[in-house]
């Protein structure tokens, strides 16, 4: 199972970004890349229940633990943002997800666990668990630059829920990131909240995909 | 030897194989196919938000690649002093790889934006890859026949960004 942490960007919750990797006591987390926007500070937020969601998680937040992050890497194609921090020697090393090594691994009817803070743009510091199954695999084109996979969730997905891992319930591994849902044209919205997107056609970047990435990452730290 | 003979030393697969992962395999696949770089890398910085309806705030900048482009006009086709020191700094590049190159780059331009360095990377991979394809001075010849349109220097973004209190749960 991945920890999955809140995301702030230049202090504002936007979303969801998880551990993925350590080498050597520095620590990689992913998340979407559409929540970086044009923002320069990155903090994960240490929530109290230690993303153990076997805890009861306390609310109000009365305060938070906050981690500092770098961006280290973008993927614009997979939507994809790796960050990077490092922990202190007597800091316990976080456990690390396993990841898919290809979409042939995802068979559709997966049950799988999409874990997050749905809300957390507003404010939400409550991690979810969220049940439901791999409905479709696509391959997305990109026009001229060739395809991503991703995978088609059936989870009904909140503003705050971008960043989510897709886990899967029978071997917890990391079966994609999730993106977003289906924006049919001429939406109406609110703010920049689209209503009538609330559809359960949620998409998440093929984790295999991002397996690789996270390799080169670490072979770049001492 | 000065910063245009360093870009210049470096062809365009050099700066796109600084791009790790399938955005760097899409931009070597394009030059390869003759497509114009500076288009694949505008199509690129929309693939963020292409197609879905994001689930977190976006306050993705739609128009990064235009303000990119521009910022790299004034780098390398002006003389303009905001960049006096970045362009030491290139030269002080001379003979090392496309990455250390990028690095430099991406640092100043992202500090002058207002973007992380990181997030800029692909795209002035492109942009240099594009400027590499022919020389310094024929490519600042053609884009100033484009006339690169004058932007806002800070916070023109797609979608505001509310400030949001983080200590509030609402569950």
């Amino acid at each position: 199972m991945a920890i999955a942490l809140p995301l702030l960007v230049d202090q504002n919750l936007v979303g969801t970004c998880f551990i993925a990797a350590q080498k050597n006591r520095h620590v990689v987390l992913a998340s979407s890349l559409h929540l970086v926007g044009s923002g320069t500070q990155f903090v994960a937020i240490l929530p109290q229940h230690g993303g153990d969601l076997a805890q009861l998680q306390p609310y109000p937040v009365a305060e938070i633990k906050c981690i500092n992050l770098t961006l280290a890497f973008v993927d614009p194609l997979l939507d994809l943002a790796l960050f990077t921090f490092e922990i202190g020697a007597s800091d316990a090393v976080p456990p690390v997800p396993r990841f898919i090594t290809s979409i042939d691994e995802v068979v559709v009817g997966d049950e799988v666990l999409v874990v997050g803070y749905p809300w957390a743009v507003l404010g939400s510091c409550l991690e979810t668990a969220h049940p439901c199954h791999v409905s479709a695999k696509g391959l997305r084109k990109h026009g001229l630059l060739g395809g991503r996979a991703e995978i088609i969730l059936t989870v009904h997905s909140h503003p705050g829920s971008s960043g989510s891992p897709v886990i899967r319930r029978s071997d917890g591994k990391v079966v994609g990131i999730l993106r977003g849902a289906l924006a049919p044209p001429g939406m109406l919205a609110i703010g920049n909240l689209p209503i009538g997107t609330d559809s359960t056609v949620t998409f998440a970047t093929a984790a295999n995909q991002v397996a690789p990435l996270l390799t080169t990452l670490l072979s770049t730290i001492p | 030897m000065n910063h245009s003979n360093i870009i210049e030393q470096l062809g365009p697969e050099d700066f796109i194989l600084a791009v790790q992962g399938p955005t760097g395999e899409a931009l070597l696949a394009a030059h390869k196919s003759g497509l114009d770089l500076l288009v694949v890398g505008e199509q690129l910085s929309n693939e963020p938000i292409a197609s879905i309806s994001p689930r977190g705030i976006t306050p993705w900048p739609s128009d990064m690649f235009a303000r990119l482009l521009r910022e790299a006009h004034t780098l390398l086709c002006t003389d303009d002093p905001a960049y006096a020191q970045i362009r030491d700094k290139l030269n002080a590049t001379q003979g090392t790889s496309a990455a250390a190159v990028l690095s430099v780059v991406s640092g100043a331009v992202g500090a002058k934006l207002g973007f992380a360095a990181a997030l800029t990377v692909p795209f002035l991979a492109a942009i240099l890859a594009a400027v590499s394809k022919i020389t310094v001075k024929a490519w600042c010849a053609s884009q100033q026949e484009c006339s690169i349109p004058s932007l806002p220097a800070a916070n023109n973004i797609a979608i505001d960004t509310p400030s949001v209190p983080v200590v509030e749960v609402r569950s």
